[in-house]
Parts: structure tokens; sequence; C-alpha cells
């Protein structure tokens, strides 16, 4: 079940928000557990037992973590769920990529497992870890209620694509949180704009990636106009997605941490990846860099403990070697940065333009189905491989996505909100017409757009 | 506090005023605006082959498609899409259809591959026809070549090139300068059945007939939405259907294959009834036809014409039957060659025609079964 969805729209989100309002406090989170597996069955009715096998085992673990922490069986624990969570991660997502590249190099001909992948496997794994590691390290405390903790792992807000909410996040507001009108209508407010991007901007940016996809055209306009839709498309769909999932939260009493600071400003790749995604680039400098030694260590070692995290990045996002490429790739810039740059900064401008230009790229590499394919498309934004600078398909294709692109890239920048901000600050009167009206035509206009459109699953869906 | 009251408020009125109204909606069986039925509240379980019950895996799918179907107020929704899309957007075209001085078409990118297929699949059939059969094709241009605005068109030079390298033996009759903005419905792609004289006329001269002119009688239907008014989904004028009848029609009789028996049933030339349908356009020949014979005894000539064609000659083919004492219309989308050569006897000399309309020459999927 999607967000951008009528399903979930108009029947799912209705019925649980009745549902939970009405219940008393001691039954909020037995209603949202339900119905948290009710949205995960729908798509997946056998894999939500791979998801509950996931909750049970680490939840019994804890115990055992809690009741010897710092002995032996503590850590035996803590190592078991770890093998557990990263062993089905290995299992349904990566085995037939190991499986097929072991029977290229060997020549072997070993069966693929041909598992479906669960969706949201590596979001909830992600979490369930963060709950037994700060367990272990005593940063937050045993929860006993199977319920509570079931709760968190499977809350549908965040269960399929994220943000990677904490334990530590949550805890608190897990056994006691406030239901404000403040609270929920920012909710409103937070889930009706990423609704907004998600429909109106990344669905359809991402339609004229899917023209350039096609073959239709082969010059260097429509090179550009696919790379920078693409990199629209995928922050509107994912920030987006986080957006709904973040408001929604607030709607139900929870406060998640924010997924995306307007990366798109930014001046550098380090600076990129603390924008970016942040719950994920958090997770694994908080349980694999830090744990590595982080940047205490010899500089050759920080080396390869950047490189391993940034290769493990990768290999998160996707069973192949285009991810692998990718998450490798921005570990050589930030290695870059880091030790050759060592902190000198360009002027801005410069800087900006080239932090996006390696973004770009990176999201090409992203997107592409094979390497070679990646290659030959960045090779097209210098003209390699092409047929001429721009000709009429481009031509005709940068006229009528002028205004999805321009309003995408004024999107992504602090601008509107800044703007939104400094109305509902100086003319309230305004802003309470503006702000309802706002939601109303929000919700309006992509009703009419999905009802109009065809189903529409988002990018990081297959995580 | 009132505005975070009036955002909540707002919100909470929308998502449930929908959901009761989509509860309580009924919603129709077909669109007739899309041109197809609405998906139904799919089941939730499904029977296997041994007859044993299942969950059924795509219930999610089915139902989110079924969801989006059924919502109330579709085509209103449809077009409030549309007016954003064009108006607040700014895009030139919606879904790939595009609207340029009252006239909708479909922007269609030249798939030179497909349009190779295609003709290599119309070479193999050439290969059954006899060997005194004179052969001809052509390629009727999409209405968006003559409309103008600067929207994408196929390269129809390289495409006339790409069917000339693929059909030797044929040869080739150009409609290209026969046919204007005009020619063509401004709501459907397919031309207009009055308007057609300049192509009757290239067709005739291409194949050796002398062309005389008419005396037609006009017949009109309306409204006629055709199938780009329900894709559009933007407010756009009815066109008028007109059918031609005359003294040359009269003789004129037409025979239609029946699917069930393989034997050819007798019916009409113009079935007016088919205008409340779902494509009115099915007024011309009963619309999807395998394959049809008309013979026409007082014809100005006692030859015989084959056409392996498209729905563009369900209107063009009465036009013609002044001219031949037999024309058989054969839809190669729904015969196989096989079948081509068990059902259809080709009579020595004839005229063999192999017309089709762009969209489907740059589709080879839709160009024929195999």
């Amino acid at each position: 079940m999607l967000f951008s969805g009528a399903t979930f729209l108009y029947y799912f989100l209705p019925l649980v928000l009745t549902v939970y309002f009405i219940c008393p406090r001691g039954l909020k989170n037995p209603a949202l557990l339900l119905f948290s597996l009710v949205f995960y069955a729908w798509g997946e009715p056998k894999y939500v037992l791979v998801m509950l096998f996931s909750i049970v085992s680490s939840w019994l673990l804890g115990f055992v973590i809690d009741k010897y922490r710092g002995a032996a069986p503590a850590r035996a624990a803590l190592a078991t769920s770890v093998a557990l969570g990263l062993g089905m991660l290995a299992v349904f997502k990566y085995a037939d990529f190991f499986i097929s590249n072991a029977n290229g190099i060997f020549g072997a001909d070993i069966p693929l497992l041909r598992l479906a992948l669960p969706v949201g496997i590596s979001f909830y794994t992600f979490q369930v870890l963060s709950y037994t590691v700060d367990l272990y390290r005593g940063q937050v405390r045993l929860q006993r209620s199977f319920v509570d903790y079931a709760t968190y792992v499977a809350l549908f807000p965040q269960l399929v694509a994220g943000p990677i909410v904490r334990y530590a996040t949550v805890a608190k507001e897990l056994e006691s949180r406030k239901h404000t009108l403040m609270g929920f209508s920012s909710g409103v407010l937070r889930f009706a704009t990423g609704l907004g991007k998600k429909v109106l901007l990344a669905n359809v940016l991402g339609e004229l990636c899917q023209i350039y996809r096609q073959g239709t055209e082969n010059t260097v306009l429509f090179a550009w106009l696919y790379a920078v839709a693409y990199g629209l498309h995928i922050y509107f769909d994912f920030s987006g997605y986080s957006d709904m999932a973040i408001g929604l939260g607030r709607m139900f009493g929870f406060s998640f941490d924010e997924n995306f600071n307007y990366p798109f400003i930014s001046k550098s790749i380090t600076e990129f990846w603390r924008r970016w995604h942040i719950s994920l680039s958090s997770w694994f400098r908080d349980y694999v860099y830090i744990p590595l030694g982080g940047n205490r260590v010899s500089p050759g070692r920080q080396a390869l403990n950047i490189a391993a995290v940034w290769l493990l990045t990768g290999l998160w996002h996707g069973a192949g070697w285009n991810f692998i490429v990718w998450g490798l790739y921005f570990g050589a810039l930030l290695l870059v940065e880091k030790f050759a740059l060592k902190g000198r900064k360009l002027p801005a401008l410069p800087a900006h333009t080239i932090t996006m230009l390696l973004v770009l790229i990176s999201w090409i590499l992203f997107d592409a189905p094979t390497l070679p394919v990646a290659i030959a498309r960045i090779g097209r934004l210098a003209g390699v491989g092409t047929d001429g600078l721009a000709g009429s398909l481009s031509l005709y294709y940068l006229r009528s996505y002028a205004v999805p692109l321009i309003c995408g890239i004024i999107g992504c920048t602090p601008l509107p909100a800044t703007l939104a901000g400094r109305l509902a600050g100086r003319k309230q009167g305004l802003a309470l017409v503006l702000e309802p009206a706002y939601v109303a035509l929000l919700l309006i206009a992509c009703t009419a757009y999905l009802i109009d459109g065809s189903f529409n699953p988002f990018i990081y869906f297959r995580f | 506090m009132k505005r975070q009251i009036a955002t909540a408020a707002v919100f909470l009125m929308i998502i449930f005023g929908l959901l009761i109204a989509n509860l309580v909606y009924i919603p129709p069986q077909f669109s007739i605006a899309e041109r197809r039925r609405l998906t139904t509240l799919p089941d939730i379980t499904k029977t296997n082959r041994d007859g044993s019950q299942s969950l059924n895996p795509n219930f999610a799918g089915e139902f989110e498609t079924y969801a989006l179907d059924s919502f109330v107020w579709r085509d209103g929704f449809r077009s409030i899409k549309a007016r954003l899309l064009r108006n607040v957007f700014l895009q030139k075209d919606s879904n790939g259809i595009y609207i340029q001085n009252g006239s909708a078409a479909k922007i269609i990118v030249l798939n030179a591959d497909s349009v190779a297929k295609t003709a290599q699949k119309l070479a193999k059939v050439m290969q059954l026809l006899p060997q005194s059969t004179n052969v001809y094709y052509s390629v009727i241009p999409d209405k968006g070549r003559y409309m103008g605005g600067g929207f994408p068109q196929p390269d129809y030079a390289q495409i006339e090139e790409i069917m000339a390298q693929n059909m030797a033996g044929a040869e080739y009759i150009s409609l290209m300068d026969t046919l204007t903005a005009e020619a063509y419905y401004a709501t459907d792609l397919h031309w207009r059945q009055e308007r057609l004289e300049p192509v009757v006329k290239a067709l005739l001269s291409g194949m050796g007939v002398e062309y005389s002119a008419p005396d037609y009688e006009t017949n009109t239907l309306k409204p006629f939405y055709g199938v780009y008014y329900g894709q559009a989904a933007l407010p756009l004028k009815a066109d008028t259907m007109e059918y031609l009848t005359g003294d040359w029609l009269a003789s004129v009789t037409a025979r239609y294959l029946d699917s069930g028996s393989l034997k050819m049933l007798d019916g009409d030339i113009y079935h007016v009834s088919r205008f409340q349908g779902m494509d009115p356009y099915d007024v011309f020949l009963g619309g999807a036809q395998p394959l049809i014979a008309l013979d026409n005894p007082d014809a100005l000539t006692d030859r015989q014409l084959y056409i392996f064609r498209d729905s563009f000659s369900s209107s063009l083919a009465p036009l013609l039957c002044r001219y031949y004492s037999g024309i058989t219309l054969i839809d190669l989308r729904y015969f196989s060659s096989a079948a081509v050569e068990m059902l259809v006897e080709f009579t020595e000399d004839a005229d063999v025609l192999f017309l089709l309309g762009m969209q489907v020459v740059n589709d080879s999927a839709l160009s024929m079964v195999q």
C-alpha cells in the first residue's frame, strides 16, 4: 500500500485515524500495531511473517542483552541479533547477486534462489539493529512490552521506505505521547506537502526520465534534461515520502527526525551527505564507522573505514554493481575532500556548481541498469556518443517540462518554506485562510493526478 | 490555534468526505470518455487449477486500480488534472495527447526498428500472393503532421525509406499531400470520410484505375466524441460524423467473417446503431472486423482489390466500391499468415493494397498476429 494511492488516502487513513483516536490510551499502540500489520500485509501477506520473525527474535534477544549486559551472553545475543538481521538481508536481497557473480567468475551453475524482496526489509532491519545495539551500549532501556516494541518496528508511517527511526528517538513516545491539535495540524501540513512533492513533482519529472530512457533522441540537451530531471525526481520522491512519514507520525503523536535538509544547496559532498537521507548516513556513522574507529585511527585506517562504509551504503541501496560503484564513487569523493582538500573551500558558487555536477553524475550511476549504460549516459553529458546538441524532441520536452523543472529547482531550496514561515508569522489572518486552502488544493490536485495516472511506486520501495 | 483547527478540519473533511462518497457511489461499468470497461471490485480469493481456493496474490494492486476506476466524480478529477497540467504547469501534452487549434492529437515518436519489423511482416504476407497481383502499399500520416504547433512529429521521409527498403516488389503510393488537418476529426485520430476524395484519387491513380467524380449524399450523425476526447479530459468541441451514400452504393453488399463458424455472413455497410456505442467510428463497416468482403456488380471496373488494413480503411473502402467489383478487407491484427492462406482466395491480376495508419506502422506489435 502506498501513501500516494487512493486505497491509503481514502480508505486506510480515515479508518486508522478513526479507530486510533477512539481507542483509549492503553489500546492506541495495539491499534497502531494492528493497522501497521494490515498495511504491510496488504501488499506482502506472506512476508509479514519475515518481519514478525525479526521483531520477535530481536525483542527476545533484548532480554538477554539487558540481563547480561557487559558479559558474554549479552555479546552473544547481540551477535545473534546482528547475524539474524544481516543474514535475512543477505538471503533475500543479496543472495542472487552473489550467486550470479560466483557463477560468472567460477563458471559454476548454482541455481538462483529467486526470492522476492520483502518490502522495507532494509529499513526495519536497521531499525531492529539500532534497538539491540543501543540496548547493548546502555543507551536505551529494555522494552518489556512486546506490543510497544512491535509497534515501533512495524509503525506504518515509516515502515516501508523510512526514515530509519532509531528506537531511542521514539522510546518515550511509545509509552507516553501527547496528541495535540498543533501536532496533528502540523502533521497534516507536512503530509500534504509530501504528497504534493511526490505526485505533482516527482511523478511528473519521472515521466520525462522515462521518455529519455526509451532512447528516442540522443542529444546533449536531452542528456542534461534527464540528469537534472532524475536528480529532482529522486529527491522529491524520497523526501516527499519522508515528509509524509513524518507528517503521519505527528498525527499519531510521534516526532521522527528529519531525513532531508535541502541537500541541493550543498557546497561539498560532505555537506550533501549531511543533508541527504540523514537517517541512513547517521546510522552507518554510528553503527559502522565509529565502531570501526571512525576518525580516531590512522589516516590509512580512516580511509579504509570510509571506503567500507560507502561500499556498504552502496550495497544497501541495491544488489548490483552500479550501486556498489555509486557508493564507492561517493566514498572516493569524500576521501578527496577529507585528505586532499583538507577542509579548503572554494568560493560558494563554484563549490555549489561542482558539487551539484558530481551529485548529478552519481544519480546517473544510480539509475542505470548496468555500468556500461551509466558510462554511456554520463558521456552524453559531454557530447560523447550523441547525435548533436539538441533535437526537436529535446527542445519540445524542455518547453513542456520547463515549469515543473523550475518548480522543482525552487522547491528544493529553503525559499518556499522561508516565505511560508514569514507569511504565517506576519499575516496570521491571511495564513488562517491560506494554510487550509493550501492543504485542500494539494489534496484535490494530487487526487486528480492519481486518478488520471497509474500505479506509481516510490523509487526507494525496492530497499 | 484557529489556523490549526481549520487545517485539520479541511483535511479530515476531504478524506472522510471522499471515503463516504466512494462508499455510497455506484460506479458505472464503462467509461464512455475513456472507451473502456472500468475495473470492478476484485475477489480476495482465486480459484486454482485444482479447484482449491487461495488468496488472490494480486488483490492489493487490483484493489488500487478499482479504487481509482470507481472514484466518485472520476471524469471531473481527470478534467482537473488536465487543466492543472495545461494551465498551471504549462505542459504541452497530457499522457502524450496535445491540443492544437481545437484538435487533439497524439505525440508519436518514430520507432524505426518497429517500422522495419512491420514492413518485414507485410513483406512476408506478400509472398502468399499470386505472382500476377499488383501490389501497392501506403502509410496514412498521423493528423499531427498537418496540425503545426511545434509538436514532435515522426520523420516521414525516414519512414518511407524504411518501408521501401523492406517492401521490394510493392509500389509505394504517397498520401502525404492528399490530406490536411481538417481532413481528420478534431477529437479522434481517424480521417473524415467526406474529406477523402483526394485520397481516393491518389490511390486510384497509383493503382491505374480511372477516377470519376462521385455524386454523394451526406448523412450526419452528431455529436461525435472521438477517442482523444476522453484521453485529453479537456473540453473539446464535439465533432460531427458524416457518412456518404448514393446510387453507387445501392448494389453494394457486405459480408463479414463470423469468427465462430468461419462463414461469411451478410451485413450492412454503415452500422448507424453503433454510433451510440463505445466507439462511434464503428459506424463504418462495423469497426474491428477480421475479414470483410464488399461486392459491387455495378462497379466501374470488374477489378478485384484486397486491402490489408487497419481501422482507417473502414471509411475509405465504401468509397472505393464505385471502382472495384470486389473489395476484400483483411485486418492482419486478427489474422495469422496461415489464416490468410486458409480463408482468403486471391484472384489473378487483382490489386493488393497494404494500407496502415502511422500509429500501427510505428508499433509492430500492433500490426499483425504472427
